[in-house]
């Protein structure tokens, strides 16, 4: 069997030809590659990985926009994996920056999670559908994106076309409304 | 996944079209001699070659600090073109030893020690000579993929002060060992820690 250095590396050769058919096997083949690299380490860091895939963009278009650094004379994967060191650790610094912005849980609700008893479980996502149903549209939005999607802030923002502040804004008072909604219920 | 299928496509439309190592080491071949260019031109416009230029190329202190400025930038570009080609080799000081060693040479041959805080002036002016050669060679390596910057700035930083110390030299009046080491040295660690600062941000891609 041909060992993947050398089909890799002539890959980049046959890229350099022109080669197109040739080349766009080659980038899958390193994005299979690259999306298990990049799931493994972001776990390893403690990150989420439901932003791996894009991680595996960023690391593909360095690759391909520095793709003449490589001289053809040299082997092919250490410089494959000097490059996706470095995209790697730059995306993952981001994330972690992100993720440190994404909004914390208190103590007091984690506790309150823990203990819930389990076989309610159903009934409490019933719950939040039907408390979530009473709030208006704008709010809706927000809660779902950022309590049940887990998406970030930022992200939430630009998909609702709004600043990081309203988004915040938006969720507060949201929160407030279903506390409000809940304490009503129980009595 | 579908995303990236897609964008796979799209690179793979451009096959062909990246260039090559070739070139980018060529380029940055003609990087280092303009940087050097520039630097002889404003030794000569600003301070005017030695007077005495024949008798002084020939005289062991101008040998000394040419051959050392020589010899550095030599190491300077070899870990310059490591810096900006992933992989290429690992960026070992020790290639700036051989350098080093005519200016420790000439320190230790001159006992006259010699007038030092005059020359300390040595130590602005090569900084200010050097500034057109750092932006010609950051842009060059800018080319490349530095998967370090700080790094590879401060590689920068080194290549552009050995230069400008090479150019400087055609004008130097201090002929005493010690404080050309002294002075040249700390000139070309400034640039060098002034590279490291602007190449981690501008070398970043």
């Amino acid at each position: 069997m041909e060992s993947r250095e050398n089909s890799w590396a002539e890959a980049m050769r046959a890229e350099r030809r022109g080669d197109a058919v040739a080349y766009q096997r080659l980038l899958k083949e390193i994005a299979d590659l690259l999306r298990k690299l990049v799931r493994y380490r972001l776990t390893q860091l403690g990150l989420q990985t439901h932003d791996a895939e894009d991680l595996v963009q960023e690391i593909l278009i360095g690759l391909h926009a520095k793709r003449h650094t490589w001289d053809p004379d040299r082997p092919f994967m250490p410089w494959l994996f000097a490059i996706t060191r470095y995209k790697f650790i730059d995306g993952a610094r981001k994330l972690r920056r992100e993720s440190s912005r994404r909004l914390e849980l208190t103590f007091e609700d984690l506790a309150e999670i823990a203990e819930a008893p389990a076989e309610d479980l159903d009934r409490a996502t019933l719950d939040v559908e039907r408390h979530l149903a009473s709030l208006p549209q704008g709010q809706q939005a927000v809660v779902r994106a950022l309590a049940i999607d887990g998406a970030t802030v930022k992200a939430t923002a630009e998909k609702l076309e709004t600043s990081e502040g309203a988004i915040r804004v938006t969720f507060h008072r949201a929160l407030t409304r279903l506390k409000a909604a809940a304490l009503r219920e129980k009595e | 996944m579908q995303a990236t299928d897609d964008l796979i496509h799209g690179m793979a439309g451009t096959a062909g079209q990246g260039g090559d190592a070739t070139s980018l080491r060529r380029f940055m071949l003609i990087a280092l001699f303009l940087s050097f260019a520039a630097a002889t031109l404003l030794v000569w416009t600003l301070f005017g070659f030695r007077e005495d230029f024949a008798a002084m190329a020939l005289g062991e202190p101008f040998l000394f600090k040419v051959s050392g400025a020589i010899v550095l930038a030599a190491g300077a570009y070899l870990l310059a073109r490591r810096a900006t080609l992933p992989a290429s080799g690992p960026l070992n000081a020790a290639l700036l030893i051989p350098g080093m060693l005519p200016f420790a040479l000439f320190a230790l041959l001159d006992p006259s020690g010699g007038d030092n805080l005059s020359a300390a002036w040595c130590s602005a002016d090569i900084g200010l000579l050097s500034l057109p050669a750092l932006g010609l060679i950051l842009a060059a390596m800018k080319k490349g993929a530095p998967t370090n910057p700080a790094k590879a700035g401060a590689v920068a930083g080194l290549l552009a002060g050995s230069l400008a110390s090479g150019a400087h030299a055609l004008a130097c009046r201090n002929d005493h060992g010690l404080s050309v080491l002294m002075w040249y040295g700390l000139a070309i660690i400034l640039l060098s820690g002034l590279g490291s600062l602007i190449g981690r941000r501008v070398l970043r891609w």
